[in-house]
């Protein structure tokens, strides 16, 4: 019934354009040189990395659902000793950046390459994901269905296989996607592996030839194996409706003489995952330390928290404008526009970041490596988190404040302005500094597109691992998790309990 | 605490805010230069220019081919106005598109022609050798041809560096030299055998660490970290192949002007002047290409090293040697 | 001067009648309650009114001038009206200050702050004039509404079961207070409740809205005394049906002859609505009623009868209810009200 303000269209359809007509040049350049494209899409090399991907995917995947899931119900179900601590312990490395828990492997293990480390550091680095998405669905299970398992006479393991797992099978699947989806795109651990998939494949390409259309042929590979993945995960996450019960009684399973190895086996991960990273970052930053040229640290450090702030400050404007006009105001076209950036989240951010060199260098090259093409890169690649959190937070002022400030007189928009958005604020700048967390600890995007003396943490970490110099490196890396990732995963952990897990 | 938490991180976000350094600035006294070059190798001879002459320079550090590949792709819109490579390789590629200007003969006439475009569109500012760096209590016999380390007893123990713009240098001169299916013959055979690496500096590490047990590299890599660390403190040593072996390739690494200008122009001056020249020489470890000045002693002298008998324009062809090392799998 | 006019307002949803053709006077200065069941169209009628919803038919009319019509309707902020909503719903990034004021645009600070002083008086809150809004209690932040609603001088207001959310004792003492609010504003006002209690208490005239439609217009004691029709006899107080036949002028029932109010046809059968505090249940051995159950609740108590086989329910004096046991006469006060048919 109500039309939006021009400006929140306005800022709307800019954001659309923006995040959309690079990645359609993709497809330009591909047409133009589609020759070579073909040529390169049909090498064996390109099912070479299909197999690598795939198989990297797969491991992944199931490794980290494995631990996930394991973490999760003997957390949340089991009397484990010390629940609650390995429970905090089995998030935390949500706060490492995967390119910082390579790093800190490649310097424990000298030469640590291949499939098996790739697969040991992503598993380490994604199993969070799952234990965080199991646990959620696990604590608003009502145990009843499992006590009456019981009196019937399943076992401890009967009941988690039969009962247990049936009821939280759809949030562990869809976490598992997730996790398959963030294998696809990462870039920064696996190219510090050395482990060739399709994201390295890409980023050698660009570096390593003349007619980059064979990297925009991979990215284009990659792009729709991605978009294959989201489109089973979006087909599981429709199935999923939590019912809205206030927690039912918690039974806890007795462990018995399993209480020991369990918490043997929870610690292992923990140490793996945590202890032993941040420890040898610590050890590799002290030896640093007499090396350090704080100027650079500093100037990184300032090139990150300037990108991040304008970043965050940017992408709030225009998710702030696009939730309203697809939330409040519920306009077809607001909503269509939120989907078209949700579709753009599909695409890895190496692509991303090509498209964008390839739209900037030969479309728009008054922008071209500045800092504003790169800001571009971040919208493209973060607005849809951002919609993620601003979603909930806006959404959820009643529709009656706004019609009792309509009934005092105010109109409909500014009604939007004097009563929603304050009421929205904490919510929004809580998604917003999330977003700015998430550029902080950006790599491959930034790596092709930074203008020529803007560095950041992660760049300046990422040159230093390639002289192998982990003394230099680690100092950022441990800089990164500190002022990045642990503030971004209290965020996160917080927006999570404020979350309803309702999806419909 | 979830409103503290968020303002408190929204306010450190938002001071950033108070300064945006704007890079669109043109200042004519100021020179983008595109350095294929490593960052701590050569920036502090670029910030004695700077101070020398007040001219701004905006450095942009990446691989050699990679910057090649991004001039091609720029082309006339390209905000590079210097084009500093580490080999002859990606400049021959570069001006091949047309893409640098003629050089003034005042500048050409600096360092000897086999240095240098034949048409003069770059010109050479450092030397530099191809040699293996090897540990030499594991390798106790050299390999006498850079072909050996294809042999299945190199396996998992020699490094290369295959989107290094030397290496590509190198295997380039190997297919002017022995052509495009014994080169790839090679190159697959290293995929096989070779432990991968970014950049030079990195295997020399590795084998310093033990990681591996040689690799290929440039000479003065191994000549910085001996003044770095004491040559006694080195475990690894460098040496050469037989005499002619094209694992022996004398190099240049050189620059060309994109965009020209006097700023330009006075950059490139500077990196040959005696200033730029002894700074390669002593701080470097390179050979310095201008009369005049001295190579230091420890190094073996350009006409004493064993290379292979090429002409550095030959190696023009970048775009055709990625392409072979690609098609071995190694990028 | 308001003179709110519905006529022939009709709302459907989906298919779903919601309105149908109501018709609503509301003078100038009146307190006017619409009661009904939940579900019954109250929260339609007051959206409606309030510029929320657009009618399916039917016209509104504020001061001779359309507001709303099934093509267009004005926008809610040009209405000049206020709302108090069932749970107050009060602004939770303003304090109670602000609250009221928000609707003062256009006016100079000192005015602004004089106009809330003035309200917070009126609601006796002067103390909370800077608290927020969690520190209220439920009471406080319905006055916080009211005051917020009532601030801008609207031409009316409109309460939507503003006391439902809260616990009995509160909502007595509460009504007068906001009655009393109201008259010194001179307010015109429309409260939509299903409490029939609020509504006798407060309004000057009450209408009835039984699914979708008004059934009955008057003051509280005219529609208490004489309900239209047997469904709002039960509805609004306690009301025992029993059968009866038009004789005589009087009503033939089971517990003799009745007065009745209105036409009455000879012959004919109908039903008899009688309130249950208008028997008089006088002990005597030889009466026919026997008292056969009790529920007592202090100040009166609800006592069961069976009187020659038909069950009535007689309020009676908490202290001096028969017991269960014991012969009544059942006497019956004033007139009863009958409706023909059953």
């Amino acid at each position: 019934m109500r039309k939006a303000p021009a400006l929140v269209v306005v800022l709307g359809v800019f954001a659309a354009l923006v995040t959309t007509v690079p990645i359609g040049y993709l497809a330009v350049r591909l047409i133009q040189g589609w020759q070579a494209a073909l040529a390169e899409i049909l090498r064996f090399r390109t099912l070479e990395l299909l197999g690598n991907t795939g198989l990297l995917v797969l491991a992944v995947t199931a490794s980290a659902l494995v631990i996930g899931f394991s973490q999760a119900w003997l957390t949340t179900k089991t009397n484990v000793v010390f629940a609650a601590g390995f429970a905090v312990s089995a998030a935390l490395p949500l706060a490492i950046p995967s390119y910082v828990m390579a790093l800190s492997y490649i310097s424990i293990f000298n030469g640590l390459s291949g499939f098996f480390a790739a697969w040991l550091v992503l598993t380490l680095a994604t199993s969070p994901l799952v234990f965080l998405a199991v646990t959620a669905a696990l604590a608003r299970l009502d145990s009843s269905s499992e006590e009456v398992a019981r009196t019937l006479g399943f076992g401890k393991l009967q009941v988690l296989f039969k009962v247990t797992w049936p009821q939280v099978r759809t949030a562990a699947t869809a976490s598992g996607l997730l996790v398959a989806l963030y294998v696809l795109g990462e870039f920064g651990a696996i190219a510090l592996l050395r482990y060739d998939t399709f994201t390295r494949a890409i980023y050698n390409a660009y570096r390593g030839s003349f007619d980059r259309t064979s990297a925009a042929a991979l990215a284009v590979v990659l792009l729709l194996i991605t978009l294959l993945v989201i489109w089973f995960e979006r087909k599981y996450r429709g199935v999923y409706v939590a019912s809205k019960k206030q927690l039912g009684k918690k039974l806890r399973v007795e462990l018995g003489i399993w209480r020991l190895p369990a918490a043997l086996w929870l610690g292992l991960i923990a140490i793996f995952s945590t202890a032993l990273p941040i420890s040898s970052l610590v050890i590799w930053s002290v030896q640093g330390s007499s090396n350090l040229d704080l100027g650079v640290l500093l100037n990184a450090l300032w090139g990150s928290v300037q990108l991040a702030g304008l970043a965050g400050i940017g992408i709030g404007i225009f998710g702030t404008a696009i939730a309203l006009w697809s939330i409040r105001y519920r306009s077809r076209l607001g909503q269509i526009v939120e989907w078209s950036s949700w579709a753009i989240h599909a695409v890895p951010a190496i692509v991303v970041g090509l498209a964008l060199v390839f739209f900037g260098a030969n479309v728009t090259p008054w922008i071209y490596q500045t800092s504003w093409l790169l800001l571009i890169a971040y919208l493209i690649l973060f607005l849809p988190n951002a919609l993620a959190g601003l979603a909930t937070p806006i959404a959820q002022v009643p529709v009656l404040l706004e019609e009792v400030s309509q009934s005092l007189g105010v109109p409909a928009n500014k009604s939007m302005v004097r009563v929603v958005l304050p009421i929205a604020l904490p919510g929004i700048v809580a998604a917003v500094s999330l977003v700015g967390l998430t550029v902080l600890k950006e790599l491959p995007a930034t790596l092709l597109l930074r203008p020529s003396s803007l560095n950041t943490l992660a760049t300046r970490l990422w040159g230093a691992t390639e002289d192998l110099a982990y003394s230099q490196a680690a100092p950022y890396a441990l800089l990164l998790v500190i002022i990045a990732g642990l503030p971004a995963l209290a965020l996160n952990l917080q927006a999570r309990r404020a979350l309803s897990e309702v999806r419909s | 605490m979830k409103k503290t938490l968020s303002y408190l991180v929204a306010g450190a976000l938002a001071l950033s805010l108070t300064a945006c350094s704007n890079p669109l600035d043109e200042d004519k006294n100021s020179i983008t230069v595109y350095a294929g070059r490593s960052e701590s190798l050569v920036q502090p001879l670029i910030d004695s220019f700077q101070e020398e002459t007040g001219i701004q320079v905006e450095v942009r550090y990446a691989g050699s081919a990679e910057l090649a590949a991004q001039l091609l792709e720029e082309g006339q819109n390209s905000p590079a106005d210097v084009f500093f490579a580490q080999d002859a390789g990606a400049l021959g590629a570069v001006s091949k598109a047309g893409l640098l200007i003629q050089l003034p003969d005042s500048i050409l006439e600096k360092v000897p022609a086999s240095y240098s475009a034949a048409d003069g569109s770059w010109i050479g500012v450092s030397g530099r050798v191809r040699v293996l760096n090897y540990n030499p209590q594991r390798v106790s016999q050299l390999p006498q041809s850079v072909f050996d380390l294809a042999e299945p007893e190199w396996k998992g123990r020699v490094g290369i560096a295959p989107t290094n713009a030397s290496f590509q240098a190198f295997v380039t001169a190997m297919q002017v030299i022995e052509g495009d299916a014994k080169t790839l013959q090679w190159l697959e055979a290293m995929k096989e055998n070779a432990v991968l690496y970014e950049k030079n500096s990195a295997i020399l590490e590795a084998v310093e660490s033990g990681a591996i047990d040689a690799g290929l590299i440039n000479h003065y890599y191994w000549f910085a970290r001996g003044q770095e660390v004491g040559f006694e403190n080195l475990t690894s040593k460098i040496g050469q192949f037989a005499s002619g072996d094209v694992g022996n390739l004398i190099n240049a690494a050189g620059v060309g002007i994109v965009a020209d200008s006097k700023a330009a122009r006075q950059f490139v001056e500077y990196l040959l002047s005696e200033t730029g020249q002894r700074y390669f020489a002593e701080e470097t470890s390179e050979y310095p290409l201008i009369d005049g000045v001295t190579a230091p002693v420890d190094l073996t002298p350009l006409a004493e090293i064993p290379a292979p008998a090429i002409d550095l324009n030959d190696l023009d062809r970048l775009d055709q040697t990625l392409d072979l090392i690609r098609a071995a799998g190694l990028i | 001067m308001a003179e709110l006019n519905l006529r022939g307002i009709t709302k459907t949803f989906d298919g779903l009648n919601v309105l149908q053709g109501v018709d609503l006077e509301v003078h100038d200065r009146e307190l006017f309650a619409v009661l009904g069941a939940s579900a019954a169209g109250k929260s339609t009628l007051l959206r409606l009114i309030a510029g929320f919803e657009k009618p399916t038919d039917g016209t509104i009319e504020l001061d001779g001038t359309e507001i709303s019509n099934s093509t267009s309707v004005l926008v809610p902020e040009k209405r000049n009206l206020g709302i108090v909503p069932q749970d107050s719903a009060l602004f939770p990034h303003l304090d109670v200050s602000q609250n009221i004021g928000f609707g003062l645009a256009g006016v100079s600070a000192r005015d602004k702050s004089a106009r809330v002083a003035e309200l917070l008086e009126l609601v006796e809150l002067t103390e909370f004039a800077n608290a927020r809004v969690d520190q209220l209690s439920g009471g406080q932040a319905q006055r916080v509404a009211l005051a917020r609603a009532l601030a801008p001088k609207p031409a009316l207001i409109l309460l939507d079961e503003p006391f439902s959310a809260l616990d009995a004792e509160l909502r007595s003492r509460l009504r007068q207070d906001v009655k009393a609010a109201l008259r010194a504003e001179g307010a015109t006002a429309i409260l939509v409740t299903h409490d029939q209690e609020e509504a006798l208490s407060l309004a000057d005239k009450v209408a009835v809205l039984r699914n979708g439609k008004i059934v009955q217009v008057g003051a509280p004691t005219e529609i208490y005394s004489s309900p239209v029709d047997v469904g709002i006899a039960t509805f609004l107080g306690d009301s025992v049906l029993i059968d009866g036949a038009v004789a005589g002028g009087k009503i033939q029932t089971v517990l003799g002859k009745l007065t009745a109010t209105g036409e009455l046809v000879e012959g004919q059968a109908g039903t008899v609505a009688i309130r249950s505090e208008n028997f008089y249940l006088q002990p005597n051995p030889q009466g026919d009623g026997e008292v056969v159950g009790r529920v007592f609740f202090g100040h009166d108590a609800v006592v069961e009868v069976d009187i020659r086989g038909v069950k009535i329910r007689a309020r009676s004096n908490g202290p001096f209810a028969p017991e269960v046991g014991m012969k009544v006469t059942v006497w019956v006060r004033g007139a009863v009200n009958f409706y023909p048919g059953s």
